[in-house]
């Protein structure tokens, strides 16, 4: 689709977003989803240290939107803002709004656990717990009451979605640490599955393991992106050419702009964002 | 000039010197004063057993029948230890107890409510509670908690096990809320962040992540706390009832009994050097040192192997 | 079957409640301490010397029987670890050993306290036939004390980074002169934090040193090392025998104030000494 007719379109259906402090924001795409994600005027600090400020997007439903910057610019932390993960760091605060999937947040752990069940997250590092394959994918069903069928249902069905299950159906009750590094990253992607997610955040899920099981994980995140709402931060700019629908770009604690991945990677897009994915440099 | 000229004779002399730098033998004054005083905390180890053992060896062989039997009286020549034994065990048994679940869900409330400012001042609050001698706990217990004891279960005497362990229980405290504490904060956060994710409370995030990778350094943290309980002597000595019996029935701990420390501190002050009573007072410290000694190792033993998991 | 919620709740509830329990048991203990004791705190308590087995009068010749032992305690103890710290962190290189060396200074650190005074009773009183002598409860004292200085001495010259040693020997330095100027001014800082937690722990202690250094009554100013001295915690004791006596019960209250006193100003030392003493290779 060109350029000029994707800025068109994003007047035509008034998806831009307003002024922040940073730069006019301009949220560029096709005719909009549904939203998943909706953040007005999103701050966050550690101490002190403001790391995110005044953050104003939407993310789309069923689409891959991924995060891309500098690193210390702020996207993990407003990736791990949205399933609130960051609220156990000391120090940090926030201030603003982020409406996960219509669930206004109080403080109250109850939805807090509700908003953590329907937002799975796989971290950088895989972290997998010192127990068997198969408990480690019925984690976060713990407390749940659940049948025996049924849960080897859910360790299949999880297990085969992340693209594990022919490699380790075998062994489930072996301990997760005997896996390889990528399987066991896939596993903590069959593990955030079983809790049935909505949104599936990751958080550079392919930095840590070999570029073998990176792909692999990549070809998995595209199968994925049909049931669930993708969120990743990644360093890798041709990754984000590869798989990205959506495109943010944050750069010292802003959101610089944002847009579809076609317009992100065109000439249309602003001097800042062109200049970090075309060379990997930023000015800001 | 150039520096390097063999013939200058600064050049020379340095050179020299630099010779004898690096051959002067190595075993210099700071070498044999460092061996010396190493070689003195080690020995004082074994100096110390090798006291206690010499001198309850003949113990053994004057009061042998007695020893293991539940009647204390020197002056019939009967040396039953058994009272004592059973007293360090109810009374460190019951401290334990109070102090252990107490203790751990105080940890697990510093830890996990993952404050800066509430870490901080528990631990100054820790650091004061175990800055407090021993002799002000037992003065406390001697004033309010015998008294307050008595008063509740209509006794003539408060000075019973159960306040013993009420006390030992206090005083253990510190121990255990610090060490189970750092404990549960060095489970790497990625283990809780993943765990929380996933959508669990933070009670299953402690009862299946927490407590599960902690529990090492935990039960250590127990052993070492339970060293503490068996050797700590001036607040149970004031507030056990120095009474040389096992109380009957077994389980009655609102009455009067002795502990091995409380019979020492008792009892040493009393008995002639190198009599039986003595050297059986000896025996019974040296069972202690034993015990104490082995709960400290078994700790440090648990508190390696749970550090070399990571 | 109680939903997860509730139990949550009720396990956070439990937590809170032993937390409060405990921060309870402290304020009332420092509460109890101070009222008790503050009555009985007074000038001449303080400078005038004890009566009526400790009822009437003051304790002076306590203070300065405690302060006279702990003191002379510290100046046995710096030498003895000092030397071992040296030992342990630049001449072994053997593994055992070192493991020997640790080991015996955890023993010693957990050999209950009254086995102390034990061992101070049969090897210098009888043995040595030094009698009731406040050197040999300065000894004991110091003995209980090496484990606390030894590995906080160890802990902080452990923390020096190889290079200042590296250093050290490119000028020219041998293995005496590296120790002299590198390594024991860095560990200055554990050995003076390390003594002072010990003395902390030392002027509190009574089982120690009742059988072997201390008289209850009719002490005064020691001309000899071999003559009794009366300190706070045994004349504390000897006042807690006399509880019927409510004057002894008071003047015990106030004679645990001030040792507690003594405690805090040491533990506060202590405090400083670790914060503001820079080790060599944090000097800038």
């Amino acid at each position: 689709m060109p350029a000029v007719n994707l800025k068109t379109l994003a007047k035509e259906f008034n998806y831009a977003m307003p002024q922040t402090s940073k730069s006019y924001l301009k949220l560029v795409g096709e005719k909009p989803a549904e939203t998943a994600i909706k953040a007005e005027n999103f701050s966050a600090w550690f101490g002190e240290n403001c790391v995110l400020s005044g953050v104003t997007t939407q993310i789309a439903k069923g689409r891959i939107t991924c995060i891309v910057g500098p690193s210390g610019s702020g996207k993990s932390t407003f990736l791990r803002s949205i399933n609130r993960i960051n609220d156990s760091v000391p120090r940090y605060k926030m201030h603003g709004s982020l409406s996960v999937e219509g669930l206004d947040l109080d403080k109250k752990t109850s939805s807090l656990t509700q908003l953590r069940a329907q937002v799975g997250m796989v971290f950088q590092k895989p972290c997998v717990f010192p127990r068997s394959i198969k408990e480690n994918v019925l984690f976060g069903l713990r407390g749940h009451k659940i049948s025996r069928t049924e849960k080897d249902q859910i360790v299949e069905q999880s297990l085969k979605s992340a693209a594990l299950w022919n490699e380790v159906h075998l062994r489930l009750d072996q301990s997760a640490t005997t896996l390889s590094l990528g399987q066991q990253q896939r596993l903590c992607i069959a593990r955030a599955l079983a809790v049935k997610p909505k949104i599936l955040l990751l958080d550079e899920p392919t930095a840590s393991v070999d570029p073998v099981s990176g792909r692999s994980i990549e070809s998995l995140i595209l199968k994925l992106k049909h049931d669930y709402t993708i969120i990743m931060v990644t360093h890798d700019i041709r990754q984000t050419k590869r798989i990205a629908d959506d495109i943010m770009f944050f750069c010292s604690g802003a959101l610089i702009e944002c847009g579809t991945n076609e317009f992100m990677f065109s000439k249309e897009c602003s001097e800042q964002s062109r200049l970090y994915l075309d060379e990997a440099f930023c000015e800001c | 000039m150039h520096l390097s000229h063999p013939k200058t004779p600064t050049a020379h002399a340095s050179h020299l010197e630099f010779h004898k730098l690096r051959t002067l033998p190595s075993r210099s004054f700071i070498y044999s004063y460092a061996t010396l005083s190493a070689l003195t905390a080690t020995l004082l180890v074994v100096l110390i057993l090798g006291l206690l053992a010499y001198q309850s060896g003949s113990a053994i062989f004057e009061a042998n029948d007695s020893l293991l039997g539940s009647v204390w009286s020197p002056a019939k020549n009967q040396y039953g230890i058994l009272p004592m034994l059973y007293g360090s065990l109810i009374v460190m048994v019951l401290a334990m107890g109070l102090a252990l679940p107490i203790g751990i869900l105080t940890a697990l409330y510093i830890s996990e409510t993952r404050s800066e400012t509430v870490r901080r001042l528990s631990k100054t609050m820790l650091e004061i509670l175990a800055g407090i001698p021993s002799i002000v706990y037992g003065l406390i217990g001697v004033a309010f908690l015998s008294l307050w004891v008595a008063d509740i279960f209509y006794l003539q005497t408060g000075r019973v096990i159960l306040t013993a362990s009420l006390l030992l229980a206090i005083m253990i405290l510190p121990t255990i809320i610090t060490l189970t504490e750092d404990a549960f904060s060095n489970v790497a956060t990625p283990y809780r962040e993943n765990a929380y994710a996933l959508g669990l409370y933070r009670f299953e995030v402690i009862k299946e992540v927490i407590l599960p990778q902690a529990k090492g350094d935990v039960i250590g943290a127990a052993f070492l706390a339970l060293g503490r309980a068996l050797g700590e002597t001036m607040a149970v000595m004031l507030v056990i009832g120095s009474l040389d019996r096992i109380p009957t029935p077994a389980y009655n701990i609102l009455s009067s009994a002795q502990t091995i420390t409380s019979k020492l501190g008792r009892e040493i002050a009393e008995s002639a050097f190198g009599s039986t009573h003595f050297n059986v007072l000896v025996l019974m410290s040296l069972i202690l040192v034993v015990i104490t000694l082995s709960l400290t190792g078994l700790a440090h033993i648990l508190f390696k192997s749970a550090g070399s998991n990571d | 079957m109680i939903s997860r919620s509730t139990q949550n709740t009720i396990f956070t509830g439990l937590t809170c409640a032993a937390f409060f329990i405990c921060t309870g048991l402290l304020c009332g203990l420092i509460i109890t301490i101070i009222f008790k004791g503050l009555p009985a705190l007074s000038l001449s308590f303080l400078f005038s010397p004890a009566q009526d087995f400790g009822a009437s009068g003051g304790i002076l010749y306590q203070i300065l029987g405690t302060l006279l032992m702990v003191i002379v305690a510290a100046i046995f103890v710096v030498p003895i670890a000092l030397g071992s710290a040296i030992y342990s962190s630049e001449y072994l290189r053997s593994h055992r050993k070192k493991r020997i060396l640790e080991l015996s200074l955890l023993a010693l650190n957990g050999v209950p306290s009254i086995t102390f005074g034990l061992f101070g009773l049969i090897l210098f009183v009888n043995i040595l036939g030094t009698g009731i002598s406040w050197m040999v409860g300065s000894i004991i004292l110091a003995i209980m004390m090496v484990p606390t200085t030894t590995l906080s001495t160890l802990q902080s010259m452990q923390s020096l980074p190889m290079t200042y040693r590296e250093n050290g020997y490119a000028l020219g330095f041998n293995r005496s002169q590296v120790i002299r100027y590198i390594v024991i001014p860095q560990g200055l800082q554990g050995l003076v934090t390390g003594l002072l937690i010990g003395l902390a722990r030392a002027i509190g202690e009574t089982a120690p040193i009742m059988f072997i250094a201390t008289a209850f009554s009719g002490v005064t100013v020691p001309i000899s090392v071999v003559e009794p001295v009366s300190t706070l915690p045994t004349h504390i004791l000897s006042l807690t025998q006399q509880a019927t006596n409510p004057d002894a019960l008071k003047n015990a209250w106030g004679a645990s104030l001030v040792l507690i006193i003594l405690v805090f100003i040491i533990s506060l030392s202590a405090f400083y000494a670790r914060s503001k003493l820079k080790n060599l290779s944090q000097r800038v």
